[in-house]
């Protein structure tokens, strides 16, 4: 076979050619002057809003240590100096989970408490002499005195930036597990560990000492640590009162954020679908009705559910109740006015198929409307179930009650933020629920094999 | 049955012009006529989905015109329509749009929660059976094809045990195959129920086919009514309007694609304003 070349002629322009260019040239155009235009906002907010002024005024080691009080917990060490010369060993310093007898990271004997801190950290007092071993670095010796606190640092170290010595106060936290405090009334070490403390079982329970298989298997024996009930109900009892996680309140608060996500919503959905009907074309023929209902619907949207939750506390007081009426009220203008848009897409042709065979109102209404507008309703009810999940959640925080407001409290005491942290897991589980669940109701509904 | 000068206008536009005809023993009519004739309007005036202009349809002396409310839907269910479109209810499943045949007269209550008896249901059974389609029953309407929809659509006509049935173009949506298998089930309607069935057509070959009586309409009015084997070529040349010689295959469903020759392309510069 002979080869040869191809050679592409260029076609004659068809007439009209430069117009039809001229057009494509004028949307590349139109393309590249929106983004341009696009990125020009962009730099003009990053200046105007100094971004680089946020950046260099941030304080990440904050954030670490936020992080790790969600996730750990510490112990206190404290050596009381004034009055009674005393020494306390408790978790997070509460009185409630004092240490009988000293873990075995702290030793004790005549004059002399040495607190392990490990890899090498230790801390030594005696009487009201600190030492403060470091490796690396060698030991800072603290000492209170009639005149203050007296730092002396290892000869030849510069002060290192996480040292705070003044006379009134010494604070040294060489890594974020690890901190000494010193002060003319007391001696405080803490130490970091990896985890919530006492989440299932408070300090002071008989079932806090067991380990999991332990507890396992003491469920089911029938040896019970408590006569007046099986173990299995007494480790239910005692996880339940946890008087500290509070998993009674915590649940009960769950439940009330829930509901109030679906009192307001179910409420917003049966009330917007009859307004709807009257603020669609093609039902309601008197445009001024329909002129007032999608005013009303614009008003009730309009006007946020955060303003409206702090209209009805004012009204009403603080409680669920309010709140689930705030998300009614704000989504009978959403929901009213999606709805009345899939009315007004209805088709007319299986609307008449219902009318022709002598079918009444209603009945019309069953068989020629609903089936068309279930999909529409069903799914855009569940979204917003959804969402007004995590409404509900600011809305309590406002004071309606529920989870919100026990994560306000619990934020305001600054210092449970593993609590703040198993609040927040909460919701975020709650809402990940809600999502699983609506979708598998969803599909159920609309592509299930017999509509409704 | 006896339609005396019925009327329907919209607005300048007279769609049926003083129409009447009348019915004595169940037969099968088939009405043809090109598209704009009226003969929709004819029969959703008969069924009363559309409100007449002047003229009345009288049924052992009594008017159906005049009917409203209750008696107005007892008689739509009495005289049920068939569409082009079938108009089921698509996400339903087909034994439910069957049921629907029997609304009237059904509690309003039972009906808005879906509650239909036993005896009811293997009525409606029944019917698809008939229709070669009990199989589907549970489907949604809107998983079978046309053909198949369109005879849910005469079960359910069937349901609402009717003394008359109107089709309006049952067939105009369907492949040939589907076509026929319709318009035996609407002539077996005629045969074995005895009622008398009216079938807007737009194929001759049909009405030739399946018919009694054929009515022809133009512009409103009937000009013709007669046996189908009188439809000579002169009479359809007359009802269609056309003033060349008019091919009987051009009413029929299976016409051959005309080619045209291609065009050279030649796009127009928008004129500027």
């Amino acid at each position: 076979m002979a080869s040869s070349t191809l050679v592409i002629q260029p076609p004659a322009p068809v007439t009209g050619s430069l117009t039809v260019f001229s057009r494509i040239r004028r949307n590349s155009l139109l393309v590249m002057a929106g983004t341009g235009l696009t990125v020009l906002y962009l730099l003009y907010t990053f200046l105007s809003f100094d971004v680089w002024g946020l950046i260099s005024r941030s304080r990440p080691q904050r954030a670490v240590l936020l992080a790790t009080d969600a996730v750990a917990h510490k112990v206190h060490v404290t050596k009381t100096i004034r009055g009674a010369d005393s020494l306390s060993i408790a978790v997070e310093g509460e009185r409630t989970a004092t240490y009988e007898t000293p873990p075995g990271w702290v030793t004790v004997s005549d004059d002399l408490t040495r607190v392990d801190l490990a890899e090498g950290f230790q801390v030594d007092i005696t009487g009201t002499h600190v030492i403060f071993q470091i490796p690396d670095l060698g030991p800072i010796h603290v000492r209170i005195t009639d005149a203050g606190i007296e730092t002396t640092l290892p000869e030849g170290v510069d002060p290192p930036d996480w040292l705070r010595a003044t006379p009134a106060k010494f604070d040294a936290r060489p890594t974020i597990g690890r901190r000494v405090q010193v002060s003319r009334a007391r001696i405080e070490v803490h130490r970091y560990f990896m985890g919530w403390e006492n989440f299932f079982f408070p300090f002071r329970s008989k079932l806090a000492v067991y380990s999991p298989g332990e507890l396992f298997s003491l469920a089911f024996s029938d040896q019970r640590l408590d006569p007046a009930m099986p173990n299995w109900r007494l480790m239910a009892t005692t996880f339940w009162n946890n008087p500290g996680w509070q998993h009674k309140q915590v649940f009960i608060a769950l439940l009330e954020t829930f509901l109030m996500a679906v009192l307001g919503t179910l409420t917003a959905a049966l009330v917007g679908l009859p307004l709807a009907v009257l603020a669609a074309a093609n039902f309601t023929p008197s445009q001024a009705l329909r002129f007032a209902v999608r005013r009303l619907f614009d008003f009730l949207r309009g006007i946020d559910m955060l303003i409206w939750s702090l209209i009805f506390i004012r009204a009403f007081g603080l409680g669920p109740l309010t709140g689930a009426l705030a998300i009614a009220f704000t989504d009978t203008g959403s929901l009213g006015k999606l709805f009345s848009e899939a009315l007004e897409g209805v088709n007319r042709k299986q609307m008449e198929g219902v009318h022709a065979t002598g079918a009444n109102r209603l009945q019309f209404y069953r068989f020629g409307v609903i089936p068309q507008i279930i999909p529409v309703f069903v799914s855009q009810t569940l979204y917003y179930l959804e969402s007004n999940i995590r409404s509900a959640t600011i809305i309590g925080a406002l004071g309606a009650g529920g989870i919100g407001l026990m994560l306000v409290e619990a934020m305001n005491t600054q210092r449970h933020w593993e609590n703040v942290f198993y609040l927040i897991l909460l919701t975020i589980s709650l809402v990940m629920v809600m999502d699983t669940v609506s979708a598998k109701l969803r599909s159920r509904l609309i592509h299930g094999r017999s509509g409704i | 049955m006896k339609i005396a000068e019925l009327t329907k206008t919209f607005g300048k536009i007279t769609a049926v012009d003083t129409v009447s005809f009348s019915i004595d023993q169940p037969q099968m009519v088939g009405v043809i006529g090109p598209s704009g004739a009226g003969k929709s309007t004819m029969l959703r005036m008969i069924n009363r989905l559309t409100d007449a202009t002047r003229g009345s349809i009288r049924i052992n002396d009594r008017e159906i015109l005049q009917l409203a409310g209750r008696e107005k839907r007892r008689w739509q269910r009495d005289c049920a329509m068939i569409f082009q479109q079938f108009n089921l209810v698509p996400r339903l499943n087909v034994v439910t749009n069957v049921l629907m045949g029997r609304l009237n007269g059904h509690s309003t209550i039972k009906s808005l929660f879906c509650v239909f008896g036993r005896h009811m249901v293997d009525e409606a059974l029944a019917a698809l059976d008939r229709l070669g389609i009990a199989d589907q029953a549970l489907q949604r309407a809107e998983t079978l094809s046309g053909g198949q929809q369109q005879r849910v659509a005469i079960a359910r006509a069937l349901m609402q045990q009717p003394k008359m049935v109107l089709a309006d173009e049952p067939i105009a949506s369907l492949d040939p195959l589907s076509a026929e298998k319709v318009m035996t089930a609407l002539r077996e309607i005629r045969d074995r129920d005895h009622l008398t069935v009216i079938c807007n057509l737009h194929t001759l070959d049909t009405a030739r086919t399946y018919c009694d009586r054929v009515i022809g309409m133009l512009q409103g009015r009937i000009v013709f009514d007669d046996e189908p084997s009188r439809l000579t070529p002169s009479v359809v040349r007359d009802i269609y309007g056309a003033n060349e010689e008019l091919n009987e295959s051009m009413t029929s469903t299976s016409i051959p694609g005309p080619v045209y020759p291609p065009e050279p392309v030649r796009i127009r510069k928008p004129a500027l304003a």
